[in-house]
């Protein structure tokens, strides 16, 4: 099992010596006139003056993680959706397990009290202000 | 597989039944939820008592629980004495109920640690209310937190499918995290929430990718199918990896050796309280997925590797957590990290009961059922005991500061003497028959090797080593409260709620010493169904 | 007959008591402290009497099958199971409680007495700063006694037997800042250690052969003990002297004695409660509730009495020496015991038990006096000196009244209550046969317990004489101070001086009341006989003999007491004494047993303790294993703090790293492979690869070559082979297993013989 991995260690191996013979060859063939503008480091156009840590405020991770879980919460919704005319009998019967002609609540009342815990977690957030900007 | 829309379409609504006591505390935690954020006032103490009537109607919810599961053997004394002595109980008579297309088994394994994780509550609830007013920092949302992580305990317990396990877990884990950061101006608690969490996500992450390797090779994660396929596929190495993955990850949250590191980091910084309640709830709530997956499914050698199986692996684990946790705890100077190393090497022991279960011995799931209730009792009462002690500004958690407690506080003096003995596993206390069940039922695991290996017999008499050196720092603060002279002024917190939680854990505690039959009966006839 | 009544409320009490004084007593009034003990001892008294008058009485009146009692069935203990070799008996043990007449004499006599002396502690104890905690020892010491008296099976028994070794260890060092009363309770610890440590060993032999701990249990299964041996003597031999070390051990007998005397260190009232009426006892009721078990061991049972006669002198001729009241008490209460023992060991278990509560009432109305009078002289030096006292009647006249009414009572005159109790024993001691025992050894017996009588009514009238007529012999300024007791203190001596006077007449022996037996012993052997006894024959004409003897002995005893020492130490008495000086100071120190006991036991023990605490312990343990441990803990410490660092990045290296290790471990191929030759059919071997070793056996990735002949070439095959040999010889069979996935290969080799020899 084990050679079956050979080609691809053999592409790594080859990959690392042409990368590394390349670097040296960089090195050790290319002219070297280094000026203080050359040396300096360089970010995609913006200054590389002042600390690099910038502060962000913990808002944005905040709202971006409130959104992250309710985005979450809400894609739950579609493998639902996709079988929702078969668990409440509007849809083909698949096998005999509605009763005849009448529709079952079972996955509304399902889906329904998922969102009820969602909408408590919702009132809270906004409650706590977490939602807001200040 | 349309098997899940069959179950839905027969949905009955009876089958709540079973799970009344998890419905009852994820509603009281929302109800908690909702009342903190709306109501007006600062102090958030009277959640309390909305979250221990929660935990009340949680009792009650496990009662009519156990009671509709049935009893296993009707009336019949003898034939569950003898099941005690080790005869095969009528396993065709143990009821249980599986729902949700086999994601979810009720049956009074389920039940009894249900009963484990509320007893867990409960005096955490209790602890904390007046902990964090002492500390200065009240957060109602501790209340619903600990409900929150009690759901996903009873999840767990109940969980039948790895993808139950894996919910369980999680939802019993964030929200402890979270709780083990409550304390935000402490430093030291937000070290060991973070740890805590880098730790547990690293764990998840182990535990998927060993659920995925185990559903890769036997196309199901239904610990029943599992079971049954593994003999056949046992022979293929992805599947060992997923199932030492799974352990590994389980590893984690109990806090087993090499994998204990976060515990005692966590366990000093965390809220006392909520170091009592990872410690007692959610180390229970792991080891009652272990005897679920390991113990049961995956027992009598159905997996074929090494001389027992993943017990094999177990047992090695076992030996690890019981000896460096007892030899790590003899040096500590601070009782709750003493009392964290302690904890990890009781999941050492512990970690017997589950190997016996997995060979087959029938005493070893009471066994571990019977420890789990009793440990639960004296942990947290232990840490009661700590938290009790200090004030703001001034935990009073080195051993000096205990010193003379005997004559300042003699019934607080009591109360811990009574937490370490059974610590210790020293009579007339729950912890002596906790770990003389264990070691009986490694014995009788022994015996069912016949002669075989001399594994279970070598893992009791370490076991039995470890437990007399970890007399030693148990007794350590003992003699430190009663024959040293008094350091200086103890103001200790004045709380009823505390009170009543101490008295009560110490009362238990010295009652399933003294009259041990009664629990051990109960734990007897909760077995693993199917 | 028996039926259900909640018995646990009689020690119940007693040890919640306990438990509010001990937990909370130091933050109550003196007065609460005294009313809850008070109370506690009280209710449990009352609950007594209440069981035994409307319970016990009427079933035993009723009279019928089996043992009248009252059960509390309790709580299921434990449950598990014997192994034997005929397979496994199902053990249950309860913890419960049963009041039949034998213990109903004991309880009522730890309620009564102990409620009268708890009352009188709240007197004498009054000006103690640990108030709180006396009356919590105390109660918790009546509660466990209650424990051992009630419990239906050896283990509770055995539980309440360390529950008062252990307040009684508590209460003689009560007073612990002077070391010497420290040391009396470590010694009494100690010693009793010894008789505990027996009492187990007897319980764990009796638990061996019947498979019970129960009394019943055990009655059941005494064939089972009978029928078996142990080192060529019949097994009821050493688990009845087990038994009777254990009873050795807490009733101060030779060689176990010892402890007492020095037990007096406590206060008074404890000497009273625990040292004379109660806890000693408990050797003499151990006896009489395994009477069934002794009875069928002579030869333990003359021992028994031997020792019991032997003790009764030797603590005689000691107590005539003493100068310190509660000493010759001591002494004394040594010497009685030891005519109980004579009394069960002669088979006269219902004489025995009789004694044992006459006694406890005037010994500890004795105890009780001489507290109340050396509270009268607390401000002497030495309080307890009876050379320094002299005249006290006149000063304390509810005391010398009690006081003499007790020393009649224990010098055996009639009609007070050791008149007939000492005497059942003696007569008893004279019949005395038994299989296997000369017919002169009960004459013996009786002979020196005679005399050990006589000499205690020597010694008690002495202390009589000495304390209560005469003058006052001690300093003018203790004189001014002398005073009687309070109230709560001379009640109780009223009360028990009562009973010293009243509780013989229930033992009236038969021939005096034409043959009827006596209540008490009727009582004690109804139905089926808790308490069994050996027969009695004797004719009524020699019963007076020994009567009159008994009664003679006592009267003499007194009548040279008080030629002696009447109204104070005669000069002639004093020279005497200082004639028989060597004598007299061999006596007065105790015949050195103390100092022979440190010269033989104690100094060699030390020496050996020494040596092994030099070689063992400082050498052995503290250089070189401790050192290594230190080392080791040290190093391995050193090591885990380097990865437990308190860095989140270290923990995950090492989880990381053990994580690669377990997969490695487990997923590592097998190193080795057997061969296992199965015969099959003629000349064909089937073969099979076994993995023994961690790893997967048979893991598809694996190719297997087998070679069934060296000359043979490999082939290739699964784990399985059949190899086929034409001819019968030897052959190596050969393996070689290659792992694809790990890329390694074993080989193992094994010869096989096939067919022919």
């Amino acid at each position: 099992m084990l050679q079956s991995y050979l080609p691809a260690s053999v592409a790594i191996l080859f990959g690392l010596a042409f990368a590394g013979l390349f670097l040296a060859g960089a090195i050790l063939l290319g002219p070297k006139r280094d000026s203080a503008v050359k040396l300096s480091p360089f970010e995609c156009g913006s200054e590389p003056i002042g600390s690099p840590r910038v502060r962000f405020s913990v808002k944005f991770y905040q709202v971006a993680i409130l959104f992250l879980v309710f985005d979450i919460e809400s894609a739950f919704m579609y493998p639902w959706a996709t079988v929702f005319r078969d668990i409440s009998c509007t849809g083909a019967i698949v096998r005999g397990i509605c009763t005849a002609g009448r529709t079952s609540y079972v996955g509304f009342v399902s889906m329904g009290t998922f969102i009820a815990v969602l909408v408590i977690a919702l009132a809270y957030v906004w409650k706590k202000k977490a939602i807001g900007w200040d | 597989m349309n098997g899940w829309k069959d179950s839905l379409g027969n949905f009955d609504p009876n089958a709540l039944m079973y799970q009344l006591p998890f419905l009852l505390i994820v509603g009281f935690g929302l109800l908690v939820l909702v009342l903190e954020a709306f109501s007006k006032g600062s102090s958030k103490r009277w959640l309390m008592w909305v979250a221990v009537v929660g935990i009340a109607a949680g009792f009650i919810g496990a009662y009519l629980a156990w009671k509709k599961l049935g009893v296993m053997v009707p009336g019949d004394a003898q034939v569950v004495l003898d099941i005690a002595r080790g005869a095969a109980p009528p396993s065709t008579d143990i009821p249980y109920r599986e729902l949700f297309d086999g994601m979810l088994i009720f049956d009074r394994f389920g039940v009894f640690m249900n009963i484990v994780f509320l007893v867990g509550a409960l005096l955490t609830v209790l602890l904390v209310a007046d902990y964090m007013k002492e500390h200065g920092f009240e957060f109602g949302e501790v209340f619903a937190l600990i409900l929150f992580a009690t759901a996903g305990m009873m999840l767990l317990a109940a969980a039948n499918d790895l993808i139950t396990v894996f919910l369980g877990l999680e939802t019993m884990s964030l929200a402890v995290y979270v709780l083990t950061g409550s304390w935000r101006r402490s430093p030291k608690s937000a070290e060991a929430a973070m740890k805590y969490f880098l730790m547990g996500a690293f764990a998840t992450g182990l535990l998927l990718y060993g659920i995925a390797l185990i559903y890769g090779v036997t196309g199901a994660t239904n610990l029943h199918t599992i079971a049954t396929e593994a003999p056949k596929v046992g022979s293929n190495p992805l599947f060992l990896i997923g199932v030492f993955l799974v352990i590994v990850a389980f590893g984690f949250k109990i806090a087993a050796v090499p994998f204990h590191m976060w515990a005692p980091d966590a366990y000093e910084g965390a809220p006392t309280p909520v170091t009592a309640f990872m410690a007692a709830g959610v180390k229970a709530a792991a080891f009652a997925g272990l005897l679920r997956f390991f113990g049961h499914a995956l027992g009598n050698e159905r997996l074929v590797w090494g001389p027992a199986g993943w017990g094999s692996l177990m047992w090695l684990l076992a030996i690890v957590t019981m000896t460096l946790g007892n030899l790590s705890a003899l040096r500590q100077d601070n009782i709750k990290r003493m009392l964290a190393y302690s904890s990890i090497a009781h999941a050492g022991y512990l970690l017997i009961g589950v190997v016996a279960a997995g060979f087959g011995a029938k005493t070893a799931q009471p066994a571990v059922l019977f420890y789990l209730l009793a440990y639960t009792f004296t942990t947290i009462g232990a840490f009661g005991v700590v938290a009790w002690l200090g004030n703001r500004g001034d935990e009073r958690l080195l051993v000096d500061d205990w010193a003379g407690l005997g004559s300042r506080h003699p019934a607080a003096a009591m109360a811990m003497t009574i937490f370490m003995l059974s610590l210790a596993g020293m009579p007339p206390t729950a912890g002596f028959f906790g770990k003389f069940y264990i070691f009986r039922a490694a014995m009788e695991a022994h015996q069912q090797l016949a002669g075989q290996t001399g594994m279970m017999m070598a893992l009791v008499v370490i076991a039995v080593v470890n437990s007399l050196i970890s007399v030693y720092y148990y007794l350590r603060i003992v003699m430190a409260m009663y024959f040293r002279e008094p350091a200086r002024e103890t103001s200790p917190l004045r709380s009823p709620a505390v009170a009543l939680a101490l008295i009560g854990s110490a009362l238990f505690v010295l009652q399933m010493g003294l009259l041990p039959s009664r629990y051990l009966d109960m734990a007897t006839q909760s077995l693993i169904g199917r | 007959m028996t039926s259900d009544f909640p018995l646990y409320l009689i020690p119940l009490l007693p040890l919640i008591g306990a438990a509010i004084n001990l937990l909370f007593g130091k933050r109550l009034s003196k007065d609460t402290n005294h009313y809850i003990a008070i109370t506690a001892v009280g209710g449990a008294a009352v609950i007594a009497i209440h069981a035994c008058v409307s319970g016990l009485w009427p079933l035993w009146k009723a009279g019928g099958p089996g043992t009248p009692s009252l059960t509390w069935q309790g709580w299921e203990w434990l449950h598990g199971a014997a192994g034997g070799g005929m397979g496994e008996t199902a053990v249950s043990l309860k913890a419960a409680l049963v009041l039949d007449p034998l213990s109903a004499v004991m309880v009522l006599v730890i309620t009564l007495i102990g409620f009268l002396i708890h009352l009188y502690s709240a007197g004498y104890m009054a000006e103690d700063k640990r108030y709180a905690t006396y009356f919590g020892y105390l109660n918790l010491f009546t509660g466990a006694m209650l424990i051992l008296v009630l419990g239906d099976s050896l283990p509770v028994m055995f539980v309440g037997w360390e529950g008062v070794g252990l307040c009684s260890y508590l209460l003689i060092g009560f007073w612990f800042d002077v070391d010497k009363n420290a040391n009396a309770g470590r010694k009494a610890f100690v010693v009793n250690r010894i008789g505990d440590f027996a009492f187990l060993l007897g319980i764990f032999l009796t638990f061996y052969f019947t498979k019970s701990l129960s009394f019943s249990g055990v009655r059941d299964g005494v064939g089972e003990i009978t029928g078996s041996r142990i080192w060529g003597a019949p097994a009821q031999f050493w688990i009845c002297l087990l038994f009777f070390i254990g009873a050795c051990g807490k009733s101060a007998q030779i060689p176990l004695y010892v402890w007492l005397p020095d037990a007096m260190a406590g206060p008074t009232p404890v000497s009273a409660l625990i040292h004379a009426a109660t806890m000693v006892t408990a050797g003499v009721y151990m006896i009489a509730r395994l009477s069934f078990l002794y009875v069928t061991a002579p030869t333990v049972m003359a021992i028994v009495a031997g020792v019991g006669a032997a003790t009764a002198l030797f603590a005689a001729i000691i107590g005539f020496a003493q100068n310190d009241l509660k000493k010759v008490l001591a002494y004394s209460t040594v010497s009685q015991l030891g005519l109980m023992f004579v009394g069960v060991g002669t088979g006269n278990f219902t004489g025995g038990v009789f004694h044992l509560m006459t006694h406890a009432f005037f010994k500890a109305g004795l105890f009780l006096g001489a507290g109340s009078v050396m509270h009268a002289l607390h401000h002497a030096k030495d309080p307890g000196d009876i050379r320094e006292m002299g005249g006290l009647r006149r000063k304390l006249p509810i005391t010398h009244i009690t006081f003499l009414i007790y020393c009649i009572a224990i010098a055996g005159i009639p009609p007070l209550a050791g008149f007939f109790s000492k005497d059942g024993i003696l007569a008893g001691a004279f019949a005395f046969t038994a299989p296997g025992v000369p017919r002169f050894y009960g004459h013996l017996i009786w002979a020196v317990s005679s005399l050990a009588s006589l000499g205690t009514a020597v010694y008690m009238f002495r202390l009589y004489f000495l304390t209560f007529t005469g003058k006052f012999r001690g300093d003018h300024h203790v004189e001014t101070h002398l005073h009687e007791s309070p109230a709560e203190m001379t009640i109780p001596l009223i009360v028990l001086g009562l009973g010293a006077m009243a509780v013989g007449f229930v033992g009236i022996p038969a021939f005096l009341r034409s043959h009827h037996e006596p209540l008490f012993v009727r009582w004690l052997s109804s139905g089926d006989a808790p308490v069994q006894a050996l027969a009695l024959h004797m004719s009524s004409s020699r019963e007076w003999l020994l009567m009159a003897v008994a009664t003679g002995a006592g009267v003499i005893g007194i009548i040279v007491a008080a030629a002696l020492w009447l109204g104070g130490p005669r000069p002639a008495v004093v020279s005497l004494g200082n004639g028989l000086g060597p004598v007299k100071k061999l006596v007065a120190s105790k015949f050195y047993i103390d100092e022979l006991y440190d010269l033989v036991l104690v100094r060699p023990f030390r020496w050996l303790c020494m040596a092994v605490y030099q070689i063992v312990d400082r050498f052995i343990i503290e250089t070189l294993l401790l050192g290594l441990v230190t080392t080791l803990v040290d190093f391995s410490g050193r090591a885990l703090r380097l990865l437990q660092n308190g860095h989140v990045q270290r923990y995950m290296v090492v989880t990381t790293m053990a994580l690669a290790a377990i997969l490695w471990f487990g997923m590592r191929p097998s190193d080795e492979f057997t061969v296992q030759p199965v015969m099959g059919a003629q000349n064909t071997i089937s073969l099979h690869a076994n993995a023994h070793d961690y790893g997967t056996p048979n893991a598809p990735q694996r190719k297997y070559k087998w070679k069934c002949a060296t000359d043979d070439p490999w082939k290739a095959g699964g784990p399985d082979k059949t190899c086929e040999y034409p001819n019968p010889g030897k052959y190596e069979v050969q393996l070689e297993v290659h792992d694809d996935l790990w890329g390694t290969s074993n080989k193992s080799s094994k010869l096989i013989r096939v067919g022919g020899d």
